[in-house]
């Protein structure tokens, strides 16, 4: 019971925190959206259906990214900046708890902008949806993964390199990765390098498993979960130190 | 509250550099007592905190709570000890309630238990009328009774408070130290670094002055004054060549700028000073005097400087 009481008060505290930012975040994620699905469909002069899909599952990708590596970290910072880290270690609480609670939060966020890109593909590209359990499934999964790799970054870098490292991450993301693009436009040597790194396989298992516009690789899920594992070790590296 | 027994055996903690955050101190905390750490800055005194709490490792020596080791157990030490960081813990989005409400909960209360505490505990510390408000709101005061609350709240076995009473109105600083003893009543052992050498003698047990990383005194204030109890006699506008009637029987000090000596007497003495100073000040060679218990404060920079 007290372990119960422990956890929601851990995650009530963690709630109401971030309370203020979560209007926030869900108007960036709709303006992203927007941007990324109407905004590039001028700029790459998608008019085909393959084009098109690619913009809106790369929305998806991009708001996840933005949440999960721009937003998260840089809150997850913060917090290591102005004492609410130091004060959640002095708690009686698990070290796991610290970074699970905010997992739970954060893996939320980015929900409203997923919806909104999926409730556009399906209205305006007639787009179909698999929300089956191995969809959700993925769905969570690079969540989760991505969040990991954030909370990594907020934990293990300074907060100058971690705001340098989170831009990067996003227009790397946003203009240049095959995200929003077809990777066979790309050099080999360059695709391989993409895939190596966690965004472009999350692209590519969105667009497997909620509009199966791809064939499963499980080497995405691998490539994913390694990143997610490595950041879970350091970010547990951080929370557990002490001096 | 069962009894708590806290060791500090032999800790000595070197930081980068060889740097000696402290330096081989041993202490037992007891049960019912409120213990000050006093001292320079810089003398240790929150690196010994930090080490109770577990928050950091000491290079050597062992701090044992109810014989469980502080720096291989620390997740059970965690659920015992209640602390109080120097810094302000940040309250941006969360009001007075909500924070000393949900800290009760991860403390392990049920949400009604929590509310209730939290409730009675704003209430005894006088802040009704903003408890409702976000933190980022609140004066540093007030955010630094959010942060005293939040860390007394569960009454656990040891509670660490690092300069709690900073920025408090003399009010609520008495509410404070008032709530402080009433948990060490109930069994708590209590820690707390301050600079306020007034309030430590007012209501503290026992104080340990840390010097350079070391325990430079260790005193249980009550048994000072039942023991060795010294008066204080200053004697104003008193030139440097009439101090010589006090200087050849007592111990004395003088200082120059303000032309004041001030001079340091057992009870059994009093008689024979005041006596001299009143035959001083019939001469016209001083104008005022004062008579006081000699406190903490009079005696601090001695102290250091023995």
């Amino acid at each position: 019971m007290s372990r119960y009481n422990s956890s929601i008060g851990l995650l009530k505290w963690s709630l109401i925190r971030h309370k203020f930012y979560i209007p926030v975040f869900v108007i960036v994620q709709v303006v992203l959206s927007l941007a990324v699905i109407y905004g590039f469909s001028f700029i790459t002069n998608a008019k085909d259906y393959i084009s098109r899909s690619f913009l809106c599952t790369g929305a998806i990708t991009i708001n996840i990214l933005a949440v999960t590596c721009v937003l998260a970290p840089q809150i997850v910072s913060e917090a290591k900046q102005n004492g609410v880290f130091n004060y959640q270690k002095t708690l009686p609480i698990s070290r796991v708890g610290i970074l699970l609670s905010d997992l739970l939060i954060w893996g939320l966020i980015p929900l409203p902008g997923i919806l909104l890109c999926m409730f556009i593909g399906a209205i305006n590209f007639d787009m179909k949806i698999y929300l089956d359990f191995i969809g959700v499934f993925s769905l969570l999964f690079v969540i989760l993964s991505l969040l990991l790799l954030g909370f990594a970054i907020a934990y293990l870098l300074p907060p100058n390199v971690m705001t340098l490292i989170t831009q990067v991450i996003m227009i790397v993301g946003l203009l240049f990765s095959p995200i929003i693009y077809s990777e066979d436009r790309l050099p080999i040597w360059l695709s391989y390098v993409y895939n190596v790194l966690p965004f472009v396989p999350v692209s590519n298992i969105i667009r497997a498993s909620l509009f199966h516009l791809n064939d499963y690789n499980m080497t995405h899920y691998l490539v994913v979960m390694v990143w997610g594992i490595i950041s879970f070790v350091g970010a547990m590296f951080i929370i557990a130190r002490r001096k | 509250m069962l009894d708590t027994n806290l060791s500090v055996k032999n800790v000595s903690k070197y930081f980068k550099n060889n740097i000696k955050a402290n330096n081989n101190i041993s202490i037992e905390f007891q049960t019912h007592e409120i213990t000050a750490l006093i001292g320079h800055n810089g003398a240790g005194k929150t690196t010994l905190l930090n080490q109770i709490g577990g928050l950091i490792i000491p290079s050597e020596g062992q701090i044992h709570i109810n014989n469980i080791d502080v720096i291989k157990e620390h997740s059970k030490v965690r659920k015992l000890v209640s602390t109080m960081p120097q810094f302000q813990v940040p309250l941006k989005g969360v009001s007075m309630l909500q924070a000393i409400e949900s800290i009760a909960m991860i403390k392990g209360f049920s949400s009604k238990v929590s509310k209730k505490k939290a409730e009675e505990i704003i209430s005894s510390l006088q802040l009704d009328n903003w408890k409702n408000i976000e933190g980022e709101k609140l004066s540093g005061g007030l955010q630094r009774l959010t942060s005293f609350a939040m860390t007394v709240i569960d009454e656990a076995p040891v509670i660490i408070l690092d300069e709690p009473t900073n920025d408090v109105d003399p009010i609520r600083r008495i509410l404070m130290w008032k709530y402080l003893r009433k948990l060490a009543d109930k069994g708590s052992i209590i820690i707390i670094v301050t600079h306020n050498l007034f309030e430590v003698e007012k209501y503290a047990d026992r104080y340990i002055l840390l010097d350079k990383g070391c325990v430079k005194k260790d005193i249980n204030i009550s048994n000072r004054y039942s023991q060795n109890i010294k008066h204080m006699l200053c004697v104003y506008d008193i030139d440097n060549i009439d101090i010589s009637m006090f200087s050849s029987d007592f111990v004395t000090k003088y200082d120059i700028e303000q032309k004041k000596l001030t001079v340091s007497l057992k009870e059994e003495n009093i008689y024979r000073a005041i006596t001299i100073v009143l035959e001083v000040l019939k001469n016209g060679k001083a104008t005022s005097y004062d008579l006081k218990i000699e406190n903490l404060y009079d005696n601090y920079e001695d102290m250091i400087n023995e």
